[in-house]
C-alpha cells in the first residue's frame, strides 16, 4: 500500500512537470491547424474544430521555406559545433590546470552570463559593420558561438571537475598529453554534460532564428534583422 | 692524462646537463603553455564578440548617446545612473523577476543524476537507510554543484526575461508588466535614449552579477566544495 502511495505520487510529479512543459508546444500544433478566424476564440479549443491544412500548404509552398529552413539548419549546426568544441576546451582548462590568470578569466566569462543580450545590440552591430560579417550566415555564427560561450564553459567546467584524477593521471603514465586527455577521455565521459549543452545550445540558436523570421517588423529586434539588413533606428 | 679525462667527462656531463636543462625547459613551457592553449580560441572569441561591445555599452551609458551619423554625442557622467534611481517605474520593473525553465533545469539535474555512483546508493540501501533519508544523505551532496549551477541560472534568467513578456504585454497596459529589460528596450529602441538605456542594462547585469556571487558563496559554504 505504501509503495503505491510512492509510486503514484511519483508519477503525479512527473505529469504535472509533462503538462507544464508540453501544452504550450501541443496548443501550438493544434493551432496550426487552425484557420486564421478561430485562432484567438475563446474559450481556447484544444482540437481544432474545423481542421484544416491550409497553414502548412501555404507554408510549404508561398513562403522561401526551404531556404528558412536550410538558413536555421546551417547556422544552428555550425554554431552548435564550434560552441561546444570551443567551450569544451576552455571548460577542461579550467578543470584539470592550475594557471596564473584562472581564476580572473573565469570570473570575466561568467560575466557572458550576467549581461543582457538585448543590451549589446548595437555595439554588435557596429562591430560586424567593421569586421565585414553584415548580410552573413558566418556572421550570425560568430554572435552565436560567442553568446552560448559561457554558459556551455560553466556547465562543462563542472562535470570535467567531477572525473577522476586517477584516470588522467593513469592516460599520462601512458604517454597520453593534454589534448589526448581531453579530446579521448573527458570528452567521451562527458557524454551526458555534452548532450545537454549541444540540445541547449541548439535549441537557442533556432529560437533566435525563428524570432528573428516572425517579428520582422522590429528591425533592430534581432540579430538575423540586424546583420541582414541596415539598422532602420527611427522608428525602430 | 687522468685530468684530461676528467675534463672530458666534466664537458660530456655538463653538455648533457645543459641538454637535460633545455628539454626540461621546453617540457615546462609546452606544460605552462597548455591551459593557454587550450583557452586562446574561446577567449578571444569573447573578448572581441562580448566583452569589446560590452564596454562600449557602458561607455554609451554615460553619454546623451545619438544613434544619428553626424550627431554629437555629449558626455554626461553618471546622469543617466542618477536618472535611474529617481525612477519609480525602474524600481518597480527591476521587483519583478519570473520563474521558468523548468523543463530546462530538469535536463540538467538529469545529467547530473546519473553521474551520482550506484554503489553509494547501495551502501546506504544497506546501512538501512529508507528512500528520502538516502537521496537527502547521498543524491543531494553528490549532485550538489549541478544545483548550484541551476539555482544560479534560474535567477539569472528571470532578471532577464525578455521576449516572453515583450510578446506577450509589451510592458502595458501602462507599464504594469514591465520587467527592466522591456523597459530598457523601450527606452532604447522606442525613444531612442540609448545612453539610459545602457545605464539601466549596466545597473541590471551589476545585480543579477551581485546575486551569483551570492549564491556562489552559500553552496560552497554548504558543500565544501569548488564548483
Amino acid at each position: 500500500m505504501r509503495r503505491r502511495i510512492a509510486v503514484s505520487g511519483r508519477y503525479l510529479a512527473l505529469i504535472f512537470g509533462l503538462i507544464i512543459t508540453v501544452t504550450p508546444f501541443l496548443y501550438m500544433v493544434s493551432t496550426s491547424f487552425k484557420s486564421q478566424a478561430f485562432v484567438l476564440s475563446f474559450p481556447p479549443e484544444f482540437i481544432p474544430r474545423p481542421a484544416t491544412l491550409s497553414n502548412y500548404s501555404q507554408a510549404l509552398t508561398t513562403q522561401n521555406f526551404k531556404l528558412y529552413f536550410l538558413n536555421s539548419l546551417i547556422v544552428a549546426v555550425v554554431s552548435t559545433t564550434a560552441s561546444i568544441l570551443i567551450s569544451s576546451m576552455m571548460a577542461y582548462a579550467f578543470a584539470r590546470f592550475r594557471f596564473p590568470g584562472r581564476e580572473i578569466i573565469f570570473r570575466t566569462l561568467l560575466i557572458g552570463l550576467v549581461i543582457p543580450a538585448v543590451m549589446l545590440l548595437i555595439p554588435q552591430f557596429i562591430l560586424a559593420k567593421y569586421l565585414g560579417l553584415l548580410n552573413s550566415l558566418f556572421g550570425l555564427i560568430f554572435f552565436y558561438v560567442a553568446g552560448s560561450l559561457s554558459l556551455n564553459t560553466f556547465l562543462l567546467r563542472g562535470f570535467f571537475a567531477s572525473l577522476p584524477l586517477d584516470l588522467d593521471h593513469a592516460m599520462q603514465v601512458d604517454g597520453g598529453n593534454a589534448w589526448t586527455r581531453y579530446w579521448r577521455l573527458a570528452m567521451p565521459l562527458s557524454k551526458p554534460a555534452v548532450a545537454t549543452a549541444t540540445c541547449h545550445t541548439m535549441g537557442a540558436c533556432i529560437r533566435g532564428l525563428i524570432n528573428c523570421h516572425s517579428a520582422r517588423h522590429y528591425s533592430i529586434y534581432y540579430f538575423p534583422a540586424l546583420l541582414r539588413s541596415r539598422p532602420h533606428c527611427r522608428g525602430g | 692524462m687522468a685530468a684530461r679525462l676528467t675534463v672530458g667527462k666534466e664537458t660530456v656531463s655538463r653538455a648533457a646537463q645543459l641538454n637535460k636543462k633545455s628539454s626540461q625547459l621546453r617540457a615546462r613551457i609546452q606544460k605552462n603553455a597548455t591551459p593557454y592553449l587550450f583557452l586562446a580560441p574561446g577567449v578571444l572569441l569573447f573578448l572581441t564578440a562580448v566583452i569589446y561591445p560590452t564596454l562600449q555599452a557602458l561607455k554609451m551609458s554615460f553619454y546623451d548617446w545619438k544613434i544619428v551619423s553626424g550627431a554629437i554625442s555629449q558626455f554626461i557622467g553618471f546622469e543617466n545612473y542618477i536618472r535611474a534611481f529617481r525612477d519609480s517605474h525602474f524600481w518597480l520593473s527591476l521587483s519583478k523577476g519570473i520563474w521558468k525553465g523548468v523543463g530546462w533545469a530538469m535536463m540538467i539535474f538529469l545529467a547530473a543524476l546519473q553521474g551520482v555512483p550506484k554503489e553509494l546508493e547501495e551502501a546506504a540501501d544497506v546501512d538501512g537507510a529508507n528512500r528520502w533519508q538516502r537521496f537527502k544523505a547521498v543524491t543531494l551532496p553528490a549532485i550538489a554543484p549541478a544545483t548550484t549551477f541551476v539555482a544560479i541560472m534560474l535567477v539569472i534568467g528571470g532578471f532577464n526575461v525578455f521576449i516572453s513578456v515583450q510578446l506577450m504585454t509589451d510592458g502595458g497596459p501602462i507599464g504594469q508588466t514591465d520587467v527592466l529589460l522591456t523597459y530598457m528596450y523601450r527606452q532604447a529602441f522606442s525613444f531612442l535614449d540609448f545612453g539610459y538605456g545602457s545605464a539601466l542594462s549596466a545597473i541590471l547585469s551589476l545585480v543579477v552579477f551581485a546575486f551569483a556571487l551570492i549564491q556562489l558563496r552559500l553552496f560552497r559554504s554548504r558543500s565544501g566544495e569548488d564548483i
